[in-house]
């Protein structure tokens, strides 16, 4: 798929303004635009917005009988499709078909899920040799104004996170598959939630050229950049998946600080998508029935306190504390924060001989923490030094809308 | 860099033991030594730019043809295209393929190398212009992605399209909790983590980056970084001894110089 040009005059604008430590549509450098997901009605259906990119995911679970080679393993597969709505170079390349950068996302999006094992494909076996759950993600772009990388990759997380597979029982070789509203059905095995952060690549040709890199990129300055990397991280701060296609050579700093950004990039949008998993279950229909099986999430980190969520929810104003620039000095406090936090060997933390140089509280809090927690400490931080931030319109995209309600009757 | 792998550990996934408790591997390279590299310039004579690349077992055969005219429909007026094909011949490794080109790994190489190449050509010297790169894998032993790189990098300097630098790919593999530097195809096993890096060596900045499956950290990433941006140097020498070669020879051949 042939991409649509930009006029010089859209580019050179793009490009200076980044140059000028801006963004065409008012944010930050390292700025991401907010994210919304919505869950349901049916079991695995997400929508996922990133600002006016808009992706839809839907996971359908079935049971088949499996190949001999691989008699004890469940499959996974993704595929993702451009819709024509999506653009214009879209819906001509409809017409024939989809090449070029797409088949890019979709690889991409393919590698992050399947080789990071984040779903487990062995607990997909229902009885050996005899069935196997066959999961598929079909996701669509259905506007297209950048970055559906990430739109995608967090459309089909959110999707498998949601969807649930019927219950079995097996007796002997027997295998009975019970209907979805004859027993409870059951959530995949999601082991863990690698999320994408993709960035933007500016920079002059030459060899040393410094490069500029831009967080989130909307449709003009994907088109006016010269190539995008990608990190997936999980909210254990785990690299799960790198791609970077070509583009601009990159220098190594750089390239540093986005996987730190887009490790805290993860922490923040694991924390909405666990808020939206809360809502969607406490809005199903059978929940005022009985309790339904609200945290399916296996991850031990989603399984927080409401209190440390809270805490969790400033994100989406934090991540952009780092402006990611090889040319201007970046915020050397946040930046430190991140690094100090990091450079803490475990081992000092759990003997508690830990010892630092401004040993304030904050740094107190974290002698008996893994690293989880620590990712979490860092985003504390760096809400702290971020006066800025108002916690009133945050909390309205994060905590979940029952608890919204609870807590605003209790201020009255 | 990390420690040297620690002793007396071993069985892998099949049973087999990765790193001898010499520290050796399975074909008796250290943990941080690339495999044995062989290359020549100009292989073909109908080619604009060809190469012949062998790093172990794994032979390729890279060619390229232009800078020409677009031979389809699209080119761009202020700049040229570049475009790839990556194919694997059907006796390239142990079992016979139906497929040798289009699938969907060969699809993926194809896009990596092409995007790879439009950030390093210089492609404004070259307006309304295209320019092909096929590479071919003779033989598979792990490592073709890298492989089609270097070959590919060599091809383009025979073409003597212009380039902003060299680019020189290595990959990093993870067997017995130990980074070991281009993995062959029996320690790059479909679920342990790999990393393949191609960067400019002289000013050495990160062209293409491609991690499979999952790493702990941020510091084992960058120390996967480190291991591979060493390989890649260790590659680029014999690159580089190999086109001055090449260039002495051709200089030597119009009577310029005297050998």
């Amino acid at each position: 798929m042939k991409e649509k040009v930009i006029s010089l005059c859209e580019k050179n604008f793009t490009i200076d303004c980044i140059k000028a430590n801006c963004r065409v549509d008012g944010r930050r450098i390292s700025e991401a635009r907010k994210a919304s997901i919505s869950l349901g009605p049916n079991w695995g259906f997400a929508e996922v917005r990133y600002d006016r990119t808009h992706a839809v995911a839907s996971t359908t679970v079935e049971a088949i009988t499996p190949t001999p080679d691989r008699g004890s393993e469940g499959s996974i597969s993704i595929s993702v499709e451009l819709s024509p709505t999506a653009s214009e170079p879209a819906a001509r390349a409809s017409l024939f078909r989809n090449t070029g950068s797409f088949i890019e996302t979709r690889n991409c999006i393919e590698s992050f899920v399947r080789d990071s094992r984040s779903v487990d494909t062995e607990a997909l076996c229902v009885l050996a040799g005899v069935k196997v759950w066959s999961v598929r993600v079909d996701v669509h772009i259905i506007n297209d104004d950048g970055n559906c990388m990430d739109a995608c990759m967090l459309a089909v997380m959110a999707s498998l996170m949601h969807a649930r597979r019927p219950d079995v029982t097996v007796t002997g070789k027997e295998v009975r598959i019970h209907a979805m509203d004859e027993r409870e059905p059951v959530p995949l095995p999601v082991h863990h939630v690698p999320l994408s952060a993709t960035f933007g690549l500016f920079g002059g040709g030459r060899p040393f050229d410094p490069d500029t890199v831009v967080l989130d990129p909307v449709k003009t300055e994907e088109l006016a950049s010269n190539g995008s990397v990608s990190f997936a991280f999980n909210s254990q701060g785990e690299v799960c998946g790198v791609y970077k296609g070509g583009g601009l050579p990159l220098h190594i700093r750089s390239f540093e600080v986005c996987s730190k950004l887009a490790a805290t990039h993860a922490v923040g949008l694991t924390a909405i998508l666990k808020a939206a998993l809360a809502d969607a279950s406490a809005e199903h229909p059978l929940s005022t029935v009985r309790p339904m099986l609200v945290d399916a999430e296996p991850v031990a980190m989603l399984a927080k306190k409401e209190s440390e969520r809270e805490k969790l929810a400033a994100p989406t104003s934090t991540w952009n504390a780092t402006p990611v620039l090889d040319t201007a000095p970046p915020d050397i406090d946040a930046m430190e924060t991140i690094t100090r936090a990091r450079a803490v060997p475990k081992n000092d933390l759990i003997d508690g001989v830990f010892e630092h140089e401004n040993e304030d509280d904050q740094n107190e809090d974290m002698k008996d923490v893994g690293p989880e927690e620590e990712n979490k400490m860092i985003v504390e931080k760096l809400i702290r030094s971020d006066s800025e931030s108002s916690t009133e319109g945050l909390e309205a995209a994060i905590v979940p809308k029952k608890q919204r309600k609870e807590r605003k009757t209790r201020r009255r | 860099m990390a420690p040297p792998p620690k002793r007396g550990r071993g069985g892998g996934a099949r049973g087999l033991e990765y790193i001898s408790l010499d520290g050796l591997r399975v074909d008796g390279r250290l943990h941080t030594e690339v495999r044995k590299i062989r290359c020549s310039l100009g292989t073909l004579s109908r080619a604009d730019g060809s190469a012949y690349y062998e790093q172990g077992n794994t032979r390729v055969l890279a060619a390229v043809y232009g800078p020409r005219e677009p031979t389809g429909r699209d080119f761009e007026h202020d700049k040229a295209i570049v475009k790839c094909e990556f194919s694997t011949a059907m006796f390239a490794s142990t079992a016979r393929r139906r497929t040798w080109k289009g699938d969907r790994k060969s699809t993926a190489a194809a896009i990596v190398v092409q995007r790879l190449f439009e950030g390093v050509i210089l492609l404004a010297e070259y307006p309304r212009c295209q320019i092909d790169i096929y590479v071919q894998v003779l033989q598979n032993d792990g490592g073709t992605l890298v492989a089609a790189v270097n070959a590919a990098c060599l091809a383009l300097i025979n073409a003597g399209v212009a380039m902003s630098d060299y680019v020189v790919a290595c990959s990093v593999g993870y067997v017995d909790n130990t980074f070991v530097a281009d993995p062959n195809s029996l320690e790059s096993g479909s679920d342990r983590p790999e990393l393949t890096l191609a960067i400019t060596p002289h000013s050495g900045k990160i062209c293409s980056c491609q991690l499979v499956s999952k790493l702990a950290d941020d510091a084992s990433f960058e120390s996967a970084m480190q291991y591979a941006t060493a390989g890649a140097k260790q590659i680029f020498q014999v690159l580089e001894y190999e086109v001055k070669k090449y260039s002495l020879g051709l200089l030597d051949s119009r009577g310029m110089v005297a050998l």
